[in-house]
Parts: structure tokens; C-alpha cells; sequence
């Protein structure tokens, strides 16, 4: 069994403390591994790799059986890790037959892959944020390395006037810091006339206040960033169009998002972006889509619920999607406000489609609302007038409401 | 270490094993056979048979004597099965008052449990001759296919006997441990179980660690030799009434002895190609002559006549195979158990379907028992490397509306498992909700078997929909249904427990059970007393022998005269004991007769 770490944390060393007919390493084996069933897949539950063969899953299965077995331990004490000891069993065993099972496995596989896949998606997305982050870094590290690059350099805190501040001793400090570079020294430095964007930096000779100067530098360090930008947006809509072109369409979204938060009052650039990121959007819902699927199929309709509801944020216009993760919702418990709304949303996409209301009617039942689940039933029987099941369901919602 | 013993209660015949010093053992009972039969019998005079002997009388006492049991046993009265066996069978069948089955003998009802608590406490009396204490624990077997309330039935029928029955298991998994027991292994094999009532087939995997793991079984628990049996009735029958225009079934003693015989015909033609059915005085012709039934039946014949139950039990593992998501090529050892597979048609039945030859690796009378003993002493003994991993054959679910059967726990599940459901009410201020629990296959729900059903009260009043009950489905190491409720919004655990049912209540079997302890008080009892008889009568018969020469030595002395006196008081007293049927008298008078016996020996040796 893989255990990511075997260390415990106090309330799980507390648990060891019970009195049991185990001992001490069984006791700990079993928090462990209760503890980790939540994060594992079947193939870490059983400690195998992937490439494992039947032989090998078989035998790491009997092995952890061997010892988990309530059996192994009958009429024993046992205390709550009776219950612990009988889950983690059920896993293990749920784990082995999935994999032992040819067709099964294969679409765990799937599975696994598409959550992979997603999850690495996903990652990829938020690590478009940290570019975007990065990338500004960069423009402001440029701007100030050209500022250095002039006689006046710009000292980290040139940041600072933006914040005006009331500290006394800041302010002064503020003021010397001008003088110096405006006035104190060579004012008639040559270096902003090698910057044709550049005012003049003419009034700075009669006598500039504080103000004046430190918005003349500000602006001079803004202009110097917002070119550096410029430049470095150039580069990032190459790359979006380089893995466009590549057919990578999650790298386009990531470098055309970086690009339009480094451009952004660049219409053309900012419709390329927001296609890219479509496109992206909707490759995560495919993938979704396929563990959704896979997770309807096993009944494990929490997570089916989770990933329709991703499906459904990419494609706002996918009926299916939304019945479906509507249906979900009902079938995990989950919360039924959100159901009916996905619910209505598939109704709207297709009006006239019974099914839709079917799942609509029963949301309304699982909330308890019988007369909102017999007006959609009435719909759908109209709609679908022969339908045997609406009829029952109908009758049956006339009796109880 | 306490012993447990593994008992195979057989349709037809029970077997009972123990594993001793690591070793799995079948215990011989007092005749020396390795089975006893499932026959019970109450006699004229009130007496209870059981076994051999209830067997031996079957035909003269018909009425009284209950063969196969175990195809009534926690079955329901209107089950079509029950219709089955009381059209046919020679003793009297009747509703019992909790829709349950009950059999008449001698004019008193019995508890089909109860039928079956007195050959277990046979067998449990076979395992406490032979090791020389008294035993308590035992594991049962069952037919894979037995739903929970046959399960419940054969538990509670060992609590009757006064047995805790820890564990039920498997009849075809049984066979499996005694296969693989100790051999460590690693194979996927098929056993296929044909025995006198129920045809199972399960497949398992086998492996290191001593884990034995059932991935499906399936069956039909009403199909086995005795249906074979009813067939060459049938034959018989019917050739007899076209020959003399005589239903034999009308005689209920006829049937009785065309059932020994077909049985015995089945056995033969296992062995040898052809066998002759005689039974003389069969009936009367009604014109005051008596007809006897003299007939020959080859294999051939009797292949024909099951040829379509031997179909179905092939089909059955056509469907398990798949149902397991195997090919043929991966089961890699069958095994054969039950009586009937003693017949070459079957063997060629399961070589040509599994396209190989079966084990010859298991005793087909004896593997369920010792795998009973098996699990038995794995349970209790700590040292025991070995797990067993069964399924549930059926799947467990709950009555919804409509009458539709909502599955929760999948047929081949491995247990211990348990599911959750979250219910909630269905109308406003409704304070109680009825779940009704069933196990089977079928989607509509009256074709399956209920389990119980459970109203769970005392909710709050609040609109439909509002309150939430969470219901825990739960199937335990044993195979054994329990249902759980609790209440969401107080967390109120609310200890329902629906477990299934019998037919009997707990007042009956504990009326039972108090029956079957003063039986065996009164059994020991006898025989306690039929020990001290035999040894009291044997010392008399030696002092009689030695009486004439003992009176011609010593009648000269008035001491000797007296001895002699004495002696025949002794004697006449011992008798009067054995008359009165008094044990402890007798016991007290052995004693003296013993002295009484070495002072003539003396007396007789001192002489010559």
C-alpha cells in the first residue's frame, strides 16, 4: 500500500490509544490507510503500478484481505476500528474487482487519464495566472533596468508615490530623494532626451515642487513599462499563435491570456483570447464530460454532480449536460436548488423536450415541491402522450399531493 | 481452544468434520459411516428416529418419516416449491401459523427448522462421542443459492440444537477451502455442486495468503438428485399403470418403496450399465391379489430421463462464467462435489462444457464438512493462515413504488459490505415510513423473496420531503441482511434491526430448544441407562453361569448357604432395577453383583 507520509497527526495518534485486540503496527497501519483512502487510486489503494498484471493485483489484494478481513479478527475487540478495518476492506475490494475486470479497468484507465488530464488542464490555467504575474514582474523589471540603465536611477520604492502617505519622515524623505534627482544633481542630464516620449524635462529647472517631479518620473517609469509590455504582449501572441497552430489550444488560451492582461485594450487580440480560452474551456469539458459519464456508470453520483456542473459552466447551451447534472445532484442528495436550476436550464435550451421535464418534475419531488413537479408533468405528458412512465409518475403525484 | 465443528446438513445425507492438530477429519458416527441421513422419524410408541435408523424404517412407517427437509426449510407455505413437496411427499405437510411450513408426525406439528435442529443434534452427538466432550460451536453449510431466510432457518435450527452456529457458509465454497486447504495455491477453479436437493456452481480464486476469494456462485435450490429420483418414479409409475391400470401413488407406502428403490437404482447405475427394480407385493389389484413390480432400467434411461435437468445445471454455469466475466480457458481446476455427480452422464456434462477433466481432488460426500471445519477452526484459531472472501448470491434491495425492486447491493458482491439511503418522508406530517427490504433478481418486485419489512416511527411533523432518514444496508461475514435507520435531523440512531426470518418466532425457538434439551436429557438419560443394564445383565449372566458349581461347593456350610441367599437377592434386586428402568438403582446394584461375581470366581478357582 502507498502511504504518502507515515507520519500522524495528533488527533490520528490519539486514535492508537484505544484499546483493541490489534497491536500497536496493525492499529497505525489501519489509521493510515483510512486516512488516505479519500486521496489514492485503486492502483496506490493496493500498492501496484499501473502496468500491474492480474497476478501481481491478485496477490497484493490477498495480501491486504489476509489482514483486514474482519474475519481475521473474530469476535475480537475491535472499537471504532471495526468500522475503519470493514471500509477500508470495501475499497480494497471494490479496487481489486475494477482492476481484475478486463473492460473495467480499461475504463478506469480512461478514467484515471481524463482526471489527469483535467486536473493538468487545470493547472495549466492557474499557472496562466502566475505567468500573468510573472509577465508584469518582468515589464516593470525592464522599465526600471532602462531607468537604471539612465543616469537617474529609479530606486525600488519609486512605487511609492502612488500611495500618498501622511508619515512625516516619509514625506521628507520623499522630498530629498527629488531634489536629488531633479535638482541636486546634473538637472540637465542628458538622459531623457534620448527618449523622444518623453516631456521635456525643462520645467524641472524652475524650481519643480515634489509633486511635479515625482509625476514626471512616475510617468516616465509608467511609459517605460507599458512599451516593455507592448513588447513582451508581442511575444506572447507568437506563442499563442505557435501553439494554435500546434494544435495545443490550451497553451494558446494560457499565452493569449497573458498577452491581453499585459495589452488589454487590444480588441482584435482580446476576441483571439477569449476563442482561445473557449476552446480550452471547452476541451476541459470533454474531459469532464467522459469522467461524469464514468462516474454515473459506477453510481457515484457526488462526483458525476461535480463534473457536470464543470461541463455545464464551458457549455452553457449543452442540454444534455445540464438534465444530466441535474439528475446528479438528485441522486447524490446534493443541493436541489442548484438541480432545478440546471434543470430549467436544459427545459429552456429545449423546450420541447419531455425527458427534460421529467427530471425537472422529479428535482421538484426530491424538494418536496409536488405541485411544481405536477405542472412539469402535466407538460411533459402533453408533450409525450405515450409515454407510460409520465402517466404513473402522474398518478402517482396526484395521490400524494 | 474450543472446538467447532463443520456440519454439511444435506438434503439427503449430513456429514460432520472437525480439523484436529491441523488436520480436517470426518467423524464416522456409531455404525462407522461418514454420513448419516437426513431422516427423521417418530415411531408408534412416541420414540424419535434419526438417520439410519429413521431411514431403515422409512418404508413400514412412511407417514412419519421426513426425508429432505431441507427443500421446506425457511421457505414460504404459498411457494410453489412447498405446493411441490406436499403433492408429493408421503408425510403430511401444513400451513404453519406465520405463512410458514409445518410438518405433522404422529399428530403433532413440527417447525421444518425444528425438523432439521434434530439431525444436527445427531451430528453434533456423532462429534461429541468421538472426541469425548461436549461440543458447542459449529459452522454450517448451505447451498450457495440459499436466500437469507433458508440462512436464517438453518441458524436458527442450529440454535435449537443447542449449537452456536458462528458462521454459515457455502456449500460449493466449502468444498473449495477442503480443496485448497494447506496446498497454497494459486488458481481459479469452479465448483460444481450437484447434490440430493440443490445444484450450485461457484467460481474462486485461490491464492497466497491463504485467501480464498468467491468471485460468483449461482444455482437453483430446488433441483437436485431427487428430482432425478422423481423422474424413474414417474417412469415406474407410469409403466406399472399401463400394465395393470394402478396408479401406485395412492398408496402411500408404495411411494415410499418405488422412492428407496429409484434412489437405489439411481446410485447403481452409476456403476454398472444396468439394474434391476423389484419390488414384490407391491399392491393389492383390488381383487384380493397382490402385484409385484419387476422391472429393468439401463443408463441410458435414466441419462434420458435427466437429460434436461442436466441441461439446466449446464446452462447455470454457462450464465456464472459469465456473470464473472471469465472464458472457460481461465478456470484452471473443476471440482466436482455432491452425490450426483457421481453419475458419468455429469462428469461428461462438466468435462465437455469446462473442456477439461474434473478434480478427482475432493470427496464429493465429505469436502463440505471438512471445509466447514475448515473455516471453523480459521475463525477461532489465530495461528490459521486462512481467509475466506464470499459474496452474496443475491442482490439486496427495497420495495419502491409501483412495486418496482431498487437494487442497492449487486448480486456477487463480495461481503462484508453495506450501502447507504437517504430516504425522506413523502407526505406532510407524516411521523412513520415503511421500508420493505428484499433480496433477488427481478425488477418487479413480488417476484422476489421479502426479507422484512420495517416501519420506522416517531419522526418529526414537518411537509413531505423535509425530514431525512438514512438507511444502512448492511451484509456481514455471514451472509446475514441487517438494516439500520437513523434519523438525520436528531441523529437519533434508531436501532432497527430487520433481520430475516425463519418462520418461527423467538418464543418458538426458544420452546424449541427447551424440547431438544429434554430430549437429549431424556436420550442420555437412556442411554446412561441402557450402559448399566447391559453391564448389570452381563455380570448376572456370568454369576448364573457359575451358580450350580459355586452351590455344589459350598451349599455343605450354612456360611455358604448363606452367600448363596445373598447372591440370589443381589440378582433379584439388580432385575427389579432393570424393570423399573431405574438407573441408579441399577448403578447400585452393580456394585454388589460384581462382588458377589469375584467371591464365586474365588470360590470356583480356590477349589480346582
Amino acid at each position: 500500500m502507498t502511504v504518502p507520509e507515515p507520519a500522524l497527526s495528533p488527533e490520528e495518534e490519539a486514535l492508537l490509544a484505544e484499546s483493541v485486540d490489534l497491536d500497536a503496527e496493525m492499529r497505525r497501519r489501519v489509521v493510515l490507510m483510512h486516512r488516505d483512502l479519500g486521496r489514492v487510486d485503486h492502483y496506490q489503494l493496493l500498492g501496484v503500478e499501473r502496468t500491474a498484471d492480474r497476478k501481481e493485483l491478485k496477490r497484493a489484494y490477498f495480501e491486504l484481505a489476509s489482514k483486514l478481513h474482519p474475519d481475521k479478527y473474530f469476535r475480537k475487540k475491535l472499537g471504532s476500528f471495526k468500522d475503519r478495518m470493514e471500509e477500508i476492506f470495501s475499497r480494497i475490494t471494490i479496487a481489486h474487482d475494477t482492476l481484475a475486470n478486463k473492460d473495467r479497468r480499461a475504463e478506469y484507465d480512461t478514467y484515471l487519464d481524463e482526471q489527469r488530464r483535467s486536473r493538468s488542464i487545470e493547472d495549466l490555467m492557474a499557472d496562466a495566472m502566475a505567468e500573468v504575474k510573472r509577465a508584469e514582474d518582468l515589464a516593470e523589471q525592464e522599465a526600471r533596468e532602462a531607468e537604471q540603465a539612465a543616469p537617474s536611477p529609479v530606486p525600488p520604492a519609486a512605487a511609492g508615490p502612488r500611495a500618498p502617505s501622511v508619515d512625516v519622515a516619509m514625506s521628507a524623505r520623499r522630498d530629498a530623494l527629488a531634489k536629488r534627482l531633479l535638482g541636486g544633481r546634473s538637472p540637465s542630464s542628458p538622459s531623457s532626451s534620448s527618449r523622444p516620449s518623453r516631456p521635456p524635462v525643462a520645467p524641472a529647472q524652475s524650481l519643480p515642487s515634489t509633486g511635479e517631479a515625482m509625476g514626471a518620473l512616475r510617468r516616465r517609469y509608467e511609459e517605460r513599462k507599458s512599451m516593455a509590455k507592448a513588447t513582451q504582449a508581442r511575444g506572447y501572441v507568437a506563442k499563442g499563435q505557435e501553439a494554435l497552430a500546434a494544435g495545443d489550444a490550451i497553451a494558446a488560451a494560457n499565452a493569449f491570456r497573458v498577452a491581453i492582461s499585459l495589452s488589454p485594450e487590444d480588441p482584435e487580440l482580446e476576441r483571439t483570447a477569449k476563442e482561445a480560452q473557449a476552446r480550452a474551456e471547452e476541451l476541459l469539458a470533454e474531459t469532464y464530460e467522459k469522467q461524469a459519464t464514468y462516474e454515473e456508470r459506477n453510481g457515484q453520483w457526488t462526483e458525476a454532480a461535480r463534473s457536470w456542473a464543470r461541463v455545464c459552466r464551458a457549455r452553457p447551451n449543452d442540454d444534455n449536460a445540464h438534465e444530466r447534472g441535474a439528475n446528479a445532484i438528485v441522486k447524490a442528495e446534493g443541493d436541489l436548488h442548484e438541480a432545478a436550476r440546471l434543470a430549467q436550464r436544459a427545459c429552456s435550451i429545449k423546450p420541447q423536450n419531455a425527458l427534460y421535464r421529467v427530471t425537472l418534475a422529479n428535482v421538484y419531488l426530491a424538494a418536496g415541491l409536488a405541485l411544481n413537479a405536477r405542472r412539469e408533468l402535466e407538460t411533459a405528458a402533453q408533450l409525450a402522450p405515450q409515454d407510460g412512465t409520465i402517466q404513473a409518475m402522474l398518478r402517482r403525484v396526484g395521490k400524494s399531493a | 481452544m474450543e472446538k467447532v465443528i463443520g456440519i454439511d446438513l444435506g438434503t439427503t445425507n449430513s456429514c460432520v468434520a472437525i480439523v484436529e492438530n491441523g488436520v480436517p477429519t470426518v467423524i464416522p458416527n456409531r455404525g462407522g459411516y461418514k454420513t448419516t441421513p437426513s431422516m427423521v422419524a417418530v415411531t408408534e410408541a412416541g420414540k424419535r428416529l434419526v438417520g439410519h435408523i429413521a431411514k431403515r424404517q422409512a418404508i413400514t412407517n412412511a407417514e412419519n418419516t421426513v426425508y429432505a427437509a431441507k427443500r421446506l426449510i425457511g421457505r414460504k407455505w404459498s411457494s410453489p416449491q412447498v405446493k411441490n413437496a406436499v403433492a408429493t411427499s408421503s408425510y403430511r405437510i401444513v400451513q404453519g401459523p406465520h405463512a410458514d411450513v409445518r410438518i405433522v408426525l404422529r399428530d403433532k406439528e413440527y417447525g421444518v427448522p425444528e425438523i432439521s435442529a434434530m439431525v444436527l443434534q445427531e451430528m453434533k452427538l456423532i462429534a461429541e462421542d468421538y472426541l469425548g466432550e461436549s461440543v458447542s460451536k459449529a459452522v454450517i453449510t448451505v447451498p450457495a443459492y440459499f436466500n437469507d431466510n433458508q440462512r436464517q432457518a438453518t441458524k436458527d435450527a442450529g440454535e435449537i440444537a443447542g449449537l452456536d452456529v458462528i458462521r454459515i457458509i457455502n456449500e460449493p465454497t466449502a468444498a473449495a477451502l477442503s480443496y485448497g486447504y494447506g496446498k497454497n495455491v494459486e488458481k481459479t477453479i469452479a465448483v460444481y455442486d450437484f447434490g440430493g436437493g440443490t445444484f450450485d456452481i461457484s467460481i474462486l480464486e485461490i491464492g497466497s495468503s491463504g485467501v480464498f476469494k468467491v468471485i460468483a456462485t449461482a444455482g437453483d435450490t430446488f433441483l437436485g438428485g431427487e428430482d432425478v429420483d422423481a423422474r424413474i418414479i414417474d417412469w415406474l409409475v407410469q409403466a406399472f399403470k399401463d400394465e395393470h391400470q394402478i396408479d401406485l401413488r395412492q398408496d402411500r407406502m408404495a411411494l415410499q418403496r418405488l422412492k428407496d428403490a429409484a434412489e437405489k437404482a439411481k446410485c447403481e447405475l452409476s456403476s454398472v450399465r444396468e439394474t434391476e427394480v423389484n419390488l414384490p407385493f407391491i399392491i393389492s389389484s383390488g381383487r384380493n391379489e397382490a402385484l409385484h413390480l419387476q422391472r429393468s432400467i439401463d443408463r441410458k434411461t435414466i441419462e434420458d430421463l435427466s437429460a434436461d435437468l442436466i441441461e439446466r445445471t449446464v446452462d447455470i454455469c454457462r450464465q456464472t462464467l459469465a456473470d464473472a466475466h471469465l472464458e472457460k480457458e481461465d478456470i484452471e481446476e473443476v471440482l466436482l462435489v455432491g452425490g450426483m455427480t457421481r453419475m458419468p452422464r455429469i462428469q461428461q456434462a462438466v468435462a465437455d462444457f469446462f473442456e477439461r477433466e474434473p478434480s478427482k481432488g475432493v470427496h464429493p460426500d465429505e469436502s463440505v464438512a471438512l471445509g466447514a471445519g475448515i473455516q471453523g477452526s480459521a475463525l477461532i484459531d489465530d495461528k490459521q493462515e486462512m481467509v475466506l472472501l464470499d459474496v452474496t448470491p443475491h442482490a439486496l434491495g427495497i420495495m419502491t413504488q409501483g412495486g418496482y425492486f431498487e437494487e442497492l447491493i449487486p448480486q456477487n458482491t463480495t461481503v462484508p459490505t453495506h450501502r447507504t439511503k437517504i430516504f425522506t418522508t413523502s407526505r406532510d406530517n407524516q411521523t412513520a415510513v415503511k421500508i420493505v427490504v428484499m433480496q433477488g433478481e427481478s425488477e418487479r418486485a413480488e417476484d422476489n423473496e421479502l426479507l422484512g419489512e420495517f416501519i420506522l416511527t416517531g419522526l418529526r411533523r414537518a411537509s413531505k420531503g423535509t425530514v431525512e432518514i438514512e438507511v444502512t444496508f448492511e451484509i456481514n461475514a455471514d451472509g446475514i441482511v441487517s438494516v439500520h435507520a437513523k434519523d438525520l435531523e436528531t441523529g437519533k440512531e434508531q436501532s432497527i434491526e430487520v433481520t430475516a426470518s425463519s418462520g418461527l418466532t423467538r418464543d418458538e425457538i426458544k420452546n424449541m430448544m427447551e424440547g431438544a434439551k429434554d430430549y437429549m436429557v431424556e436420550r442420555r438419560s437412556t442411554e446412561e441407562f441402557e450402559a448399566a443394564k447391559q453391564e448389570a445383565e452381563r455380570i448376572v449372566g456370568e454369576i448364573e453361569r457359575l451358580f450350580p458349581q459355586v452351590e455344589q461347593i459350598v451349599a455343605a456350610s450354612d456360611f455358604g448357604r448363606d452367600a448363596i441367599e445373598k447372591a440370589r437377592a443381589i440378582v433379584a434386586k439388580a432385575r427389579t432395577a432393570i424393570g423399573k428402568r431405574d438407573v441408579s438403582a441399577v448403578k447400585a446394584e452393580i456394585e454388589g453383583l460384581s462382588r458377589t461375581h469375584r467371591m464365586f470366581k474365588g470360590v470356583v478357582a480356590k477349589t480346582h
